[in-house]
């Protein structure tokens, strides 16, 4: 057993980067330690207030334990979207497997304390959703104490099924992906698929023609209590203890099944992970089919290439776009009804279009991957720095991956929603133009706050992705920038039109600023990164 | 060809990595840079390339500064760190034509130079790989061979045969010679000291960011041996 602690704490000290937290100076340390204590109290503080808003609905509905099960049933689907991802590097391509499979351990332990790594991050995801939703449901209703606790039993035990179930469909991806020599791009595809099944099956229920909420509220409770998982979880809760036992064997099985499957693979397919495709075969006839290019393309097919062929950079940094497609379909499959009933043309362009370009520009400032485009390069960043090109056009190129990923995104949704909104023609330019400039400040933003926080020293190229203090900087300087205006917005009442214009000079002047810095001082900082 | 003139760096925290170094190779000439571990030597070679920004003095390449024009003088220099992380996810041959078009080479004199000294170091059949698939030794292969494919006025390798199998090490001694013949001039870091006695024609010793001595071989190591002559200097040094 003490080995199989090791290993889950060496596990959660690399995955959580305690250990190199505590080399660094105090005050760095505290800094990022206090940033990311911040981050999920923030996460778990806007859950609660989802949850208390929601909380009014479901009174008036009559459906008050629609916040318990509700509360599950979205930790289960945030858990098994995010599982995908996480379990195959956890499990099946460990990229610390033959690190560790030379240390004396068993292969049991090493496959118990993975399993154990896999529960522990399913348990975070789950209980980060669930537990705030619980916490306003027993404050609000002033539940006993019991119910605390079979709340915090069953978030320790619905991660049992999160694991099984993703880690299955993770298996089917990952195997499909071998078959292919663009294994990358595969299992891109298919773990894109898999979340935009998930969205719109959530979009499409949600996008009910109904309108009476308290209805479609009545129907959702029906629904989760048709759902075994969430209905022995709202049980046990609210005081049938036993239910715990059978919600323990729901989950438990199939972990159980899972685990014996995994164990049988864990060694067979971490080797076959870490195998390359080779064939050797390459003529130097060939070479006469490799075109030239010029600089600042080699240096953007460089970067694109870098980018499409690792899946969680992808996964990550591109779910803006991805959200921005689903939003779009959202207002057309959805109606305009969801923005609250039938809209003349006036309320179209003064608030449903506005929601509409906010939560575009939402999505663009969300994850940049410029934002982590530079710690990317980790230990490889040498080959930049010695190449006869400027740091500016390194930074282009950065950039221009950026647009590429949300540009066309933008154009689409923008005049898909003023088409269909049915807005004057500036109003309608401004859905496409207001994302376009956000897209861009976002862009240049996250090269500076790459430049001021750099994590290049990194093992997993996720670190920097997932949990750098650039990516958090730029996430914040992204959201006030686009909190400013819409707060004047809201107390200004001007035309949208009018209002889109002076953002967007505005906005543009800020990235005529950012690119003279980045130019100038921009250019010293990125070659004294070390 | 390359002027290092009084150069120091200084890193976070105090540590004078180079202190006040002045050295210069002239065109042809094959120059090892010889020291112990943490002596400086990488880091000097990263000033030289701009890779590394430095506190004082300034490095030329060509007559050009590399604090004022970086791209003029990259240009001019091919650089092979001591362990070459090259992009994974690239084939070899897509590495190799990245590099080719940064600097701009001519497609028919690419091709040419890619089929020589992938046939030299025994790496065509594997260009087609992804560098993931790659050994060290043909990392580093790789790594040569895009130093070598836009002609460099200037070779800049940090521990060079660390890493390469014997057949390698002599392919790419005897492209060094040949580089030199051909006007080129080497800078290489280097711990294996037969090495640098037999193929350079200056040697530079470094400790503790300091130049030692500096000079060709004859003057530096007189009736004995490279290998006597550094012990003494650094022990030497390390009394002092």
């Amino acid at each position: 057993m003490r080995n199989v602690y090791l290993l889950v704490k060496v596990g959660l000290l690399s995955a959580f980067g305690g250990e190199k937290k505590r080399k660094r100076r105090l005050m760095k340390a505290t800094m990022l330690g206090s940033t990311a204590l911040l981050g999920a109290l923030l996460f778990m503080a806007v859950m609660a207030f989802y949850g208390w808003s929601l909380s009014m609905i479901l009174d008036f509905a009559g459906v008050p334990r629609l916040l318990v099960s509700g509360g599950l049933a979205l930790g289960l689907l945030m858990s098994l979207v995010t599982g995908v991802g996480k379990i195959p590097g956890v499990l099946f391509a460990a990229k610390d497997y033959e690190m560790l499979a030379s240390l004396p351990v068993t292969e049991a332990q090493l496959f118990l304390s993975k399993l154990v790594l896999a529960y522990t991050f399913s348990m975070t995801g789950i209980g980060g959703v669930t537990l705030p939703f619980c916490v306003v449901y027993g404050v609000k209703y002033g539940a006993p104490f019991g119910f605390y606790l079979a709340v915090l039993a069953g978030v320790l035990i619905a991660p049992l099924l999160v694991c099984a179930v993703a880690g299955v469909i993770a298996m089917f991806i990952s195997r499909v992906a071998s078959r292919s020599r663009a294994s990358n791009i595969v299992m891109l595809v298919l773990s894109l698929a898999f979340i935009v099944a998930v969205m719109f099956m959530s979009m499409t229920f949600s996008a009910m023609p109904d309108s009476d909420i308290a209805a479609a509220m009545v129907r959702y409770d029906a629904a989760l209590s048709a759902f075994l998982p969430t209905r022995l979880f709202v049980s046990a809760a609210l005081g049938n203890c036993f239910d715990l036992v059978w919600l323990l064997l729901l989950c438990g099985v199939p972990f159980g099944l899972f685990t014996a499957l995994s164990a049988r693979l864990f060694r067979k397919s971490n080797f076959a992970m870490g195998e390359r495709r080779t064939r050797g075969n390459f003529k130097a006839e060939r070479l006469e089919r490799i075109g030239g290019m010029s600089v600042s393309r080699a240096l953007f097919s460089r970067e694109l290439k870098s980018y499409f062929s690792f899946y969680g950079y992808v996964l990550n940094t591109g779910v803006g776009a991805l959200l921005m497609l689903i939003f779009t379909g959202m207002l057309v499959f959805g109606g305009k009804g969801m923005f609250g009933g039938d809209v003349d043309v006036q309320t179209a362009q003064s608030v449903v279009l506005p929601a509409f370009v906010l939560i575009m520009c939402y999505c663009v400032v969300l994850a940049p991957p410029t934002a982590s485009g530079i710690s990317i390069e980790g230990s490889r960043l040498w080959i930049l720095r010695s190449l006869p090109v400027s740091a500016a056009d390194i930074f282009k190129a950065k950039l221009k991956l950026q647009l590429l990923l949300n540009w066309p995104v933008c154009v689409i949704c923008g005049v898909v929603a003023a088409l269909f909104l049915g807005v004057d023609a500036l109003t309608g330019a401004m859905a496409v133009l207001l994302p376009m400039a956000y897209t861009l400040f976002a862009g240049l933003v996250g090269l500076v706050s790459n430049l001021f926080l750099p994590m290049l020293n990194w093992k997993n190229p996720m670190v920097p992705v997932k949990r750098s203090g650039s990516v958090f900087l730029c996430m914040v300087i992204g959201l006030v920038a686009l909190a400013a205006p819409t707060v004047i917005y809201a107390f200004a009442g001007v035309s949208f039109a009018l209002f889109g214009v002076i953002v967007l000079a505005a906005m543009l002047l800020a990235c005529a600023l950012v690119w003279r810095w980045l130019r100038t001082k921009g250019a010293k900082k990125f070659y004294a990164l070390t | 060809m390359l002027e290092i003139s009084h150069l120091t760096k200084i890193y976070k925290g105090g540590k004078k990595a180079v202190d006040d170094l002045s050295l210069s190779v002239a065109e042809g000439d094959i120059c090892g840079f010889i020291g112990r571990n943490g002596a400086g030597k990488t880091t000097t070679i990263k000033c030289i390339t701009g890779i590394m920004d430095f506190d004082e003095g300034d490095v030329f390449i060509g007559g050009k500064s590399i604090r004022t024009d970086p791209i003029a003088c990259k240009r001019m220099i091919a650089y092979i760190p001591d362990n070459p992380d090259l992009y994974d996810n690239l084939t070899g041959v897509k590495y190799l034509s990245f590099i080719a078009d940064i600097y701009r080479v001519d497609k028919r004199d690419r091709d040419r130079l890619i089929e020589k000294y992938a046939a030299a170091f025994e790496l065509t059949k594997d260009l087609g790989d992804v560098i993931s698939a790659y050994s060290h030794g043909m990392k580093q292969k790789l790594a040569l061979i895009a130093a070598l494919i836009h002609s460099p006025r200037l070779l800049v390798l940090d521990e060079p045969f660390v890493g390469l199998d014997p057949k390698a090490s002599f392919t790419l001694k005897e492209i060094m010679r040949e580089q030199c013949a051909s006007g080129c001039s080497i800078f290489f870091s280097t711990h294996v000291l037969e090495v640098a006695e037999k193929l350079c024609n200056k040697v530079a010793i470094i400790r503790e960011g300091k130049l030692l001595t500096a000079g060709t071989i004859d003057e530096v190591k007189g009736d004995a041996s490279l290998e006597s002559v550094f012990l003494e200097l650094t022990d030497d040094a390390a009394k002092n």
